[in-house]
């Protein structure tokens, strides 16, 4: 079963980082912000 | 006593019991003017009436530190009728019970609000004068809460570590202009504020909670008010002139461990 991680803050700074790395991983992931227009896929 | 805070005019909010009312008769005692600052109208008026009994000046100020108009017309009352404040102690505390998963959300910005948003409206509503005055001490209350983590106890660990870092902040803002701000982290005591916690801790029993409570702490007793007014009389006083910044647990060992 593949796992899932949450990101919050994912939009800048480190966020989008942290998205990378995890996807990388092969983790699902999951992307939150206030602002969504600033989440890269 | 030898008059250690003579001609001082010290603010403690949450004065109306448990630590606050032991710190506003140690003040007294010690020489100060005591603005007693409580939420409880009847409790501080109570205090204040005590201290001016056995001879003191005190006078009792209601407010709820969570609210701004309420503070700042607080601090003008006292103010006007003692003068400016010289010792200001944000003791005014609330807890609040539950792990993060249980937790609830009313009471956690309650705790929140209460604990570290009511240090920085008394703290800024009081620094006028105090600047004024030409400087002054400031004493913030955290908690071993702060340090270390407490079970079933995230908005309480979270609102202290708040004001932790909170005196660290106004510590280096502050310090040039001549005020030193200070944290206690007090160990448990038993006041009607923990009673929750305890009873909790113990599964509905608060005496059982009591028991547990007590196991974390080497000294083999939980604190007095006293303990900590003690702990408070030190940093107001002129003894710990080059004290700023610091935390000061008073806790019997509980985070040496």
């Amino acid at each position: 079963m593949s796992r899932v991680a949450a990101v919050t803050g994912a939009g800048n700074s480190i966020g989008p980082a942290a998205l990378q790395s995890l996807e990388e991983e092969h983790l699902q992931v999951g992307a939150l912000d206030l602002d969504c227009g600033a989440i890269a896929w | 006593m030898t008059g250690r805070l003579s001609g001082k005019v010290a603010l403690i909010t949450g004065g109306g019991a448990g630590i606050g009312r032991a710190t506003a008769r140690l003040f007294a005692a010690e020489g100060a003017a005591v603005g007693v600052l409580d939420v409880d109208r009847v409790a501080a008026a109570q205090v204040a009436d005590e201290l001016a009994a056995t001879g003191g000046r005190a006078i009792a100020v209601a407010a709820n530190v969570s609210v701004d108009a309420e503070v700042r017309e607080a601090v003008r009352a006292l103010v006007e009728s003692l003068g400016p404040v010289n010792v200001l102690y944000n003791n005014a505390g609330v807890a609040s019970t539950g792990a993060v998963d249980v937790a609830d959300e009313d009471d956690w910005d309650r705790c929140m609000a209460i604990n570290a948003k009511g240090t920085f409206l008394t703290s800024r509503a009081v620094l006028p004068s105090m600047l004024a005055a030409g400087g002054g001490s400031i004493i913030n209350q955290a908690s071993v809460a702060a340090i270390v983590g407490v079970a079933d106890f995230a908005a309480y660990c979270a609102a202290k570590g708040a004001v932790l870092a909170l005196t660290r902040s106004m510590s280096v803002d502050l310090a040039p202009r001549g005020i030193r701000v200070n944290v206690i982290a007090p160990g448990t005591i038993y006041t009607p504020m923990m009673e929750p916690l305890l009873k909790a801790r113990g599964g509905g029993d608060v005496e059982r909670g009591l028991a547990t409570t007590l196991e974390k702490y080497p000294i083999g007793r939980l604190a007095q008010p006293y303990d900590i007014a003690a702990a408070a009389l030190y940093l107001a006083g002129s003894e710990s002139a080059f004290v700023t910044g610091s935390v000061l647990t008073v806790d019997g060992g509980m985070t040496s461990q």
